[in-house]
């Protein structure tokens, strides 16, 4: 008897408090620094394409949902800084497992995964990022938490957390630029 | 290594203990007990080791005293009672590996993420499981300009290069084409040609194999794919009667490259440039989809209506005119089981078959009892090489094996109208006129008289006394005047025969049914006796000799059904057309010039979409004959005729070559053949055999054209009389056309010929030489 009154009470003592769902896409939780979410390929400051076609990522992929295929870059007009450049450079983002095994392979620090998960799309074909995709920036950006707070423990962050305001969707680090 | 018992020596590697042959080099040695010495720059292929990258130093104790110095495993060979610590158990050893890797890499740049050879690098690999790990390397490394191609189907990056020497190696003492040279010392060291020229040889492509860093790769192949996208698939070249076996890299549904599957009785791991390099691209040159004539040309058909019709045709004519009214003529580069399917269609409809351009040179299997294999000329003592073909057009590789027996000791005899490769390395050379193999065949056998001013007393002298002697005959004449020479020479109890087919399966196709000669079926076309004509992947007007014959003949047949991959000049006399597949795209079995059948796997689809023997199941189905549309159920039913019973899955992996019956019959007489006649004043003879790099492939090889490009060959004292110098520009006209090329002077091409690298319908005969 005793027991039932103090399982109930447990129930009604959290029917009461605040609920810890957040209301997504109102809400837009920021993610840590490292969540490994979208591709994104990079240019060196003088334009040129870092990566240089050389398929370490496509080999370290578990997936197997990396394709490159390399050419010689022209004489006039280079697109990569190396001796070839990927002619393709294909992801398929219904196959990747976001693992972080192409970043880490990259011998030019060309490809990193950035924050951003929102990637749903209509179409399994849509999913296919071509390099142009890769190359531009994400068109809708995913908060994430201040760089600061990156590898501290949880309870901290949570307790860092309470300090900020709510982080919108509109707040300036998710911004589309 | 032929070691008894009583002369092994006891060394031992690690702690193990192993009995060896004295003077086995050490990483031979060591591998026998399962150490693994790494090497970059030993190849035994390539002759005697010669301690270039200092990579396999090991610690060596002879006699329970220690060498001063760190030995390089591959120079030093075994000794009894020797002691040998590889860097697995000796501190000094490991120092010095790691150290030579520190060195190798000084100047090797950071290429790895931008080179071909990344992931199938020996330098990457033997860096990684023997290096040192890190580099201490911190001042700018050597620079060069890169790539520079040492030739338009081979690129030199020498910032790169070790200088192991393999590639030089290879020019110098394995193609003895000597093109290759290291120029400059020390760190300045680079790989060149002389002058810069362009390395142009018929082997060129097997350096990049060689090369154990990424300094020489083929340029086909830049930056086409890396190791761990592609699929090597094996499979048999079938660019020659030799059957290199080889590796087809495929990747995302394309072949991309070819390299050697090395197989020790065949090709010794090289190949041809053509067998290399020859695509058969662009796919959109391709027939794709078979055509049929109507009163206004040809028009696509479907594959049913295609091979109904030609059914249909066949029978027609043969039912209505009688057997002999239909011909099925194929080059000899079919499958075994496709020339079994086609022969099957010649015997219901009655047709005749030929395989060759002539009957009397086609005659393979008369050379059974006299046949040498390949290997057979590394034991032999004595090559006679008769003919005005150079062996490498005939069979590519083949001359590489004999470079290697005469480097090996044998006496390499050549007789022939000159200005070939081969002779310029010959132990002995005499000269001939032009055309006159059969003669001096005939007159060697017995059969009739030298050709004059022609001495062959030396040579006969040295055939008698051979213990081994192989001849080889590379201009196409009648086989049973060989046949009668074998047996004169009794080659079936000592040595032997190589037969040079032409087709690169002409013994399989005359085996599996397809004999005859081409000229037969010229005879029968131009008589009117043959009223339909099937031409499987050949064109006689521009393979055969006799061209414009064929072109008159093929105009004048009621049906003409040409099987080809490309649009060839038969095509415009064709009824139907029905699209072919080429050498990647099939599946079957080959016969090789010894008899050796080995197998083809299919690596790409054709762009027809349909196999070569589905369409002969097809055909073959509509005129009542079986013949099951499966290379495998072909091969079972073929084997039980063959020679060689060997079941499909023994043909996997490394083919073997079953020994053979070797009873001799006395052959038949022979005529003694007629000398050719002599040119009319002013004019030279001919001597245009087809070359290595000739055919619809290598004619779409980018890579390949400069191997084609045409030249002209004039004795000096024709030179001189014509007023003409080296690399004058000279025009040859004969009956097959006209050829224009720069001029080459030899010495020992007999006065009044001229030699060209004629790529069209074999031509014969007299020939006007001006300058043009
Ligand atoms: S994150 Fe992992 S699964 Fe996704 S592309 Fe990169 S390596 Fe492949
Ligand atoms: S992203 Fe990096 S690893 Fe992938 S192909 Fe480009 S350079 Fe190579
Ligand atoms: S180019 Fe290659 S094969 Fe030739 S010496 Fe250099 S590393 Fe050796
Ligand atoms: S020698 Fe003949 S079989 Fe060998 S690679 Fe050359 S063409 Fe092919
Ligand atoms: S392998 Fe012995 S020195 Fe190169």
């Amino acid at each position: 008897m005793l027991d039932q009154v103090k399982g109930f009470s447990v129930t009604l003592r959290h029917l009461f408090r605040k609920p810890v769902t957040q209301e997504y896409p109102e809400y837009r939780r920021p993610v840590y620094p490292r969540f490994r979410g979208r591709h994104q390929l990079h240019r060196h400051e003088n334009g040129l394409e870092k990566c240089v076609g050389c398929s370490l990522c496509a080999a370290a992929c578990p997936a197997d949902c990396i394709r490159v295929v390399p050419a010689e870059n022209p004489v006039e007009g280079r697109v990569s800084a190396g001796e070839r450049y990927a002619r393709i450079y294909e992801i398929n983002m219904a196959r990747c497992i976001f693992c972080g095994y192409c970043e880490l392979a990259c011998p030019f620090d060309a490809i990193t995964l950035g924050n951003d998960f929102e990637l749903s799309e209509i179409s399994r074909d849509a999913l296919v990022y071509t390099k142009d995709m890769l190359l531009a920036k994400p068109e809708r950006r995913t908060p994430s938490k201040s760089v600061e707070l990156y590898d501290v423990p949880v309870q901290e962050m949570e307790r860092v957390l309470g300090m900020y305001d709510v982080i919108t969707a509109t707040n300036p680090e998710g911004a589309p630029e | 290594m032929a070691a008894t018992e009583t002369n092994l020596v006891t060394v031992t590697f690690d702690g193990r203990e192993l009995q060896v042959a004295p003077g086995t080099p050490l990483v031979v040695a060591a591998a026998e007990v399962g150490i693994e010495i790494p090497v970059f720059c030993y190849e035994p292929r390539l002759g005697p080791p010669i301690g270039a990258c200092r990579m396999c130093l090991v610690e060596v104790e002879i006699g329970g005293r220690a060498m001063p110095k760190l030995q390089a495993a591959c120079t030093m060979t075994t000794q009894d009672g020797m002691v040998v610590r590889t860097a697995a158990t000796s501190a000094p050893a490991k120092e010095g590996q790691d150290a030579v890797l520190e060195f190798l890499l000084l100047n090797h740049p950071l290429d790895c993420p931008v080179c071909d050879k990344g992931g199938e690098c020996p330098l990457q690999d033997l860096t990684f499981r023997y290096g040192p790990g890190t580099s201490r390397m911190t001042i700018p490394k050597r620079t060069y300009e890169k790539p520079l191609p040492i030739s338009p189907s081979v690129l030199i990056d020498r910032e790169r290069c070790i200088l192991c020497y393999r590639c030089t190696r290879f020019s110098s003492d394995v193609a003895e084409d000597g093109e290759l040279v290291a120029r400059e010392r020390g760190a300045r060291s680079v790989i060149a040609t002389f002058e810069e020229r362009p390395y142009v040889g018929a082997f060129s492509g097997n350096v990049t194999e060689l090369c154990p860093v990424g300094a020489l790769l083929p340029t086909p192949y830049r930056f086409k794919a890396r190791p761990w996208e592609i699929v090597n698939v094996p499979t048999v070249c079938t660019g020659c009667a030799v059957g290199c076996n080889t590796w087809v890299t495929l990747r995302e549904g394309k072949a991309e490259r070819v390299i050697s599957r090395n197989h020790p009785e065949v090709d010794e791991g090289w190949l041809c440039d053509r067998g290399r390099f020859a695509r058969h691209e662009p796919l959109v040159e391709r027939l794709a989809e078979p055509l049929i004539r109507d009163s206004s040309g040809l028009h696509p058909a479907t594959w049913e209506e295609a091979t109904r019709s030609t059914a249909q045709r066949l029978r027609h004519v043969s039912a209505l005119k009688g057997a002999g009214a239909v011909a099925i003529v194929t080059g000899g580069n079919l499958t075994n089981e496709e020339a079994y399917g086609w022969a099957a269609i010649a015997r219901s409809v009655g047709a005749r078959t030929a395989s060759g351009p002539v009957a009397a040179a086609g005659e393979w299997e008369r050379l059974d009892p006299y046949a040498a294999r390949i290997d057979d000329l590394d034991r032999s003592d004595l090559i006679v090489v008769i003919g005005d073909a150079d062996v490498a057009d005939r069979a590519g590789v083949v001359d590489l094996r004999i470079r290697k027996a005469r480097r090996a000791g044998a006496h390499l005899a050549i007789v022939s109208a000159g200005g070939t490769i081969l002779e310029r390395d010959a132990g002995s050379f005499v000269a001939a006129p032009a055309g006159s193999a059969a003669a001096i065949v005939a007159a060697l056998a017995g059969a009739g008289a030298a050709p004059a001013g022609v001495d062959l007393a030396d040579l006969g002298a040295r055939l008698a006394v051979a213990s081994h002697p192989v001849l080889v005959v590379t201009d196409p004449i009648a086989i049973a005047l060989i046949e009668q020479l074998a047996h004169t020479l009794r080659l079936h109890e000592r040595g032997g025969v190589l037969p040079m087919p032409r087709g690169a399966n002409e013994r399989g196709a005359r085996l599996a049914g397809l004999s005859g000669g081409g000229d037969a079926v010229l005879a029968g076309l131009e008589s009117g006796e043959i009223r339909a004509v099937v031409l499987v992947g050949l064109d006689p007007t521009a393979e055969w000799p006799e061209a414009e014959r064929w072109h008159m003949a093929l105009a004048q047949a009621d049906h003409v059904v040409t099987v080809s991959a490309f649009v060839n000049s038969a095509v415009s006399w064709s009824h139907i057309v029905l699209p072919q597949t080429v050498d990647h795209e099939r599946e079957g079995t080959v016969t090789n010039l010894e008899g050796r059948i080995q197998r083809l796997r299919p690596v790409t689809k054709g762009p027809s979409g349909r196999s070569d023997l589905v369409a002969i199941a097809a055909i073959a189905e509509v005129l009542g004959v079986p013949v099951a549309p499966t290379p495998a159920k072909v091969y079972a039913t073929l084997a039980a005729d063959l020679t060689v019973p060997l079941s499909w899955s023994q043909l996997n992996g490394r083919a073997p070559l079953p020994s053979r019956g070797r009873e001799a019959r006395a052959p038949k007489k022979v005529a003694a053949p007629k000398a050719p006649p002599a040119p009319a004043a002013g004019r030279f003879v001919l001597v245009a055999p087809r070359p290595l790099f000739a055919g619809p492939a290598v004619e779409r090889t980018a890579a390949l054209a400069h191997q084609r490009a045409p030249w002209v060959m004039l004795n000096h004292a024709d030179a001189d009389a014509l007023g003409v110098a080296e690399h004058d520009v000279i025009s040859v006209t004969h009956a097959g056309g006209t050829h224009t090329g720069p001029l080459r002077i030899s010495r020992r091409l007999v006065a009044g010929a001229v030699r060209i690298n004629w790529a069209g319908a074999p031509a014969t005969g007299d020939a006007t030489v001006v300058r043009s």
